[in-house]
């Protein structure tokens, strides 16, 4: 068994890879990893020299082309905007920028500032052009975010890499919020991941058993309990602007695509219960686990869908 | 792609060239006659240049993906003989129509320029089967698996009139230029010394399911194709010094081996070397494949200071006796191992962002950048439509060819080799 894991996306990535040949499993892994790597540099949006910070810059002025990959992509963030009634928004950059700035500075972000970003938010103002690949923004100062997709979207094509060159019993994870899992384990049965519980993180909340799927987490503690200044994690809720505020502690989901989990995991936190109960009734294969969280530091989870 | 045998193509041109330089004027003339029509095609500034790629593998697609977002450029073919690459060059050049065989995106009328990013030895054969077809040609890095080769493209850009451009990126990066410009005006004294090396802990080598194909796509670790780490990875960072020193080597030694990844390859996992060169500058090299620590970078010591070279960041230290900067007080410092250094930054140059701002006044100087790569390709498309010579040509790109491929020598013969100047004439 190859275990592989190296720094990208401002997280760990993680490859378990079982081949009876250990040498052609490395290079395997090596490639997979090139492509995470390169991946970075088309959808990280705090780098300047980015794909998306070009597109950021230039996307309102004029049509911009873009790879295949960032577009499929922004084609995939804005088919779960649409599926998740907004909850699911990638153009929070503006507002993620806002609040970044203000956490550096240990303070509070300009409300009104905040107000007219979110107001500028919306992936419905993200047009795309399948003929050349070209995307344009309708509107001014719409900045991209990946930061919800971009991780999943790297493990599905890790993921990809892996099966093509005949790679049939492995896991991939991005900094343990994505999982994703290829074939059995090299001894016959079904990956098995541990889900953590929110509060009392060295307990597991949970064991799911995943064939071919992925497993996403968004959510946990750090966006509640901390003081003020630190409560300015990456979750932003694009109704608002704001640090999101819901009744969830943890929003896990199972699908069969990591990116679109990763997506829908953020989607559900934000979103409640409610809004993950409408999708898994209407979505085959997708299922979720949300963490809730009650008066008296009590915790309950239920799964929906399966 | 069709891979012609590549010994029979270079004979082939070998006797063509033979033939000429038997009777050298009348040659000249008679292929001028040839060429005028191919030639002739001059644009005016709004024009659209058609454009192809032939070979679509990591790096052309890489190009690719700059290259079709320029504006005025439509891309109208790939080629690679590998169905994956296609796939993926055709993916990214959604106009374009896929073919196998590089001939026939040669035989295309309607195609101005080409951009070759194929195995090292493929790059003679189709470069100048390309200007001889009357097509503009980008060619990666390295230039040329062998010294003739290399002349010959220079050759038949001579000849045929049109633009030769090789893919030595740096030469178009706003650090290295500004860099080039500080040492020009003599920030760090006297230069005496260079040290470079690019250093990686991974096998060089792709996964390949069919041990047939292992030369294809693993052809960077064959001998019959390609250079090794010297070539793949080395001439760019001697090209870097090249330019910065402005000369070029005239005698090399070193040592490499297979001492690492014991799996089958031909070209070395491990090289060092120490270039001479005429001004007294020594610069020793290293690539190796079993350890990252030291990454890549090139690092120029003079009397006065050391400026450290890399792809998104400049470093200059001042020795400790060297007169103070006029600036010096008002630049952004780090510390860099205990040392102070002072950050070359670019950006604050006007030069920087007419380049980068593309006529409109960017907010922040940083964001929505292009980098080396897309500037690049910015100037081989200026130079197509508007005539003139690109940063990086065959010529200057002969010296890291003619360097690496002597290092290449030193190591197999172990001995020091010497380069006399004629070896850089074409």
């Amino acid at each position: 068994m190859l275990d592989i894991a190296f720094e990208a996306m401002a997280c760990e990535f993680r490859m378990l890879i079982w081949h009876p040949d250990e040498y052609y499993a490395r290079q395997v892994a090596e490639l997979a990893l090139d492509e995470i790597s390169r991946l970075e540099k088309k959808l990280n949006c705090f780098d300047p020299a980015s794909e998306v910070s070009y597109l950021n810059t230039w996307g309102y002025a004029r049509d911009v082309i873009v790879s295949p990959e960032l577009f499929e992509v922004l084609q995939l963030a804005k088919q779960v905007h649409e599926e998740t009634g907004g909850a699911f928004d990638v153009t929070v950059g503006a507002t993620v920028n806002l609040w970044r700035s203000a956490e550096r500075l240990r303070s509070e972000p300009d409300l009104t500032a905040v107000k007219q970003a979110a107001e500028k938010t919306g992936s419905g103002f993200i047009k795309l052009n399948p003929a050349n690949n070209s995307v344009r923004f309708a509107r001014e100062g719409l900045l991209i975010n990946l930061g919800a997709i971009g991780k999943g979207y790297a493990v599905r094509k890790a993921a990809q890499i892996l099966s093509q060159y005949g790679i049939s019993s492995g896991l991939i994870s991005s900094g343990n919020s994505t999982v994703y899992t290829l074939g059995r384990r090299p001894d016959g049965r079904p990956w098995r991941v541990g889900i953590r519980h929110p509060r009392y993180t060295n307990d597991r909340l949970t064991t799911v058993e995943l064939e071919e799927q992925a497993l996403s987490t968004s959510g946990g503690l750090r966006q509640r309990d901390l003081n003020v200044v630190e409560l300015y994690e990456h979750i932003i809720d694009p109704s608002t602007g704001k640090p999101a505020r819901t009744d969830l502690v943890s929003a896990s989901v199972l699908a069969a695509d990591p990116a679109v989990a990763d997506a829908l995991s953020t989607a559900f936190y934000l979103g409640g219960k409610a809004l993950a109960e409408k999708y898994c009734r209407s979505h085959e294969g997708v299922e979720a686990i949300l963490v809730e969280e009650h008066e008296m530091g009590e915790y309950t989870f239920c799964h929906l869908g399966g | 792609m069709a891979q012609k045998n590549p010994e029979q193509q270079s004979n082939d041109v070998t006797r063509r060239e033979f033939l000429a330089g038997s009777a050298a004027a009348l040659a000249s003339l008679a292929s001028v006659g040839v060429f005028t029509e191919a030639v002739g095609k001059t644009f005016s500034k709004n024009d659209t240049i058609t454009a192809a790629i032939i070979g679509t593998g990591n790096q052309g697609c890489f190009l690719l993906e700059r290259a079709v977002k320029l504006p005025g450029v439509r891309f109208v073919a790939c080629c690679d003989i590998q169905e994956n690459n296609l796939a993926k060059g055709l993916s990214i050049a959604k106009d374009a129509k896929g073919y196998k065989d590089y001939q026939q995106v040669l035989g295309r009328q309607d195609i101005d320029a080409v951009l070759i990013a194929t195995p090292l030895y493929l790059h003679a054969p189709m470069t100048i089967d390309a200007l001889r077809s009357g097509k503009h040609v980008f060619c990666e890095k390295m230039m040329a698996y062998s010294i003739e080769d290399a002349k010959r493209m220079i050759r038949a850009a001579r000849q045929t009139g049109l633009v030769l451009q090789i893919g030595h990126q740096r030469r178009y990066d706003p650090d290295y230029q500004h860099a080039y410009k500080l040492i020009k005006d003599g920030i760090l004294g006297r230069i005496t010394h260079v040290r470079a090396h690019w250093n990686r802990n991974a096998s060089w080598r792709r996964p390949c399911p069919d041990p047939k194909l292992d030369e294809l796509i693993n052809w960077r670790l064959y001998r019959r194709c390609s250079q090794g780490l010297m070539a793949e990875l080395g001439s760019h960072q001697i090209d870097v010094v090249n330019w910065m020193l402005e000369e070029t080597p005239s005698a090399v030694v070193g040592v490499g081996g297979i001492d690492y990844w014991k799996d089958g390859r031909e070209v070395y996992d491990n090289v060092q070397c120490i270039f001479e060169y005429p001004s007294g500058v020594k610069f020793i090299y290293q690539s190796i494949t079993s350890n990252q620590y030291d990454g890549c970078y090139e690092q120029i010591m003079g009397d006065k200071g050391t400026m450290v070279l890399q792809i998104g960041k400049a470093l200059l230290f001042r020795e400790p006796k060297a007169e103070q900067l006029v600036w010096q007080d008002m630049a952004h410092k780090e510390k860099v191992q205990g040392k102070e250094a002072i950050v070359l930054d670019a950006s604050k140059t006007t030069r920087l962002q007419e380049q980068r701002g593309e006529g409109e006044r960017v907010g922040s100087a940083q964001k929505g950048t292009k980098d080396a790569v897309v500037l690049e390709l910015e100037d081989f498309f200026r130079c197509v439509r508007e005539g003139g010579q690109p940063l990086s040509t065959g010529k200057t790109a002969l010296g890291a060819c003619v360097a690496a491929i002597k290092a290449n020598e030193a190591m197999d013969k172990m001995q020091r080799i010497t380069i006399p100047r004629e070896v850089y004439m074409v």
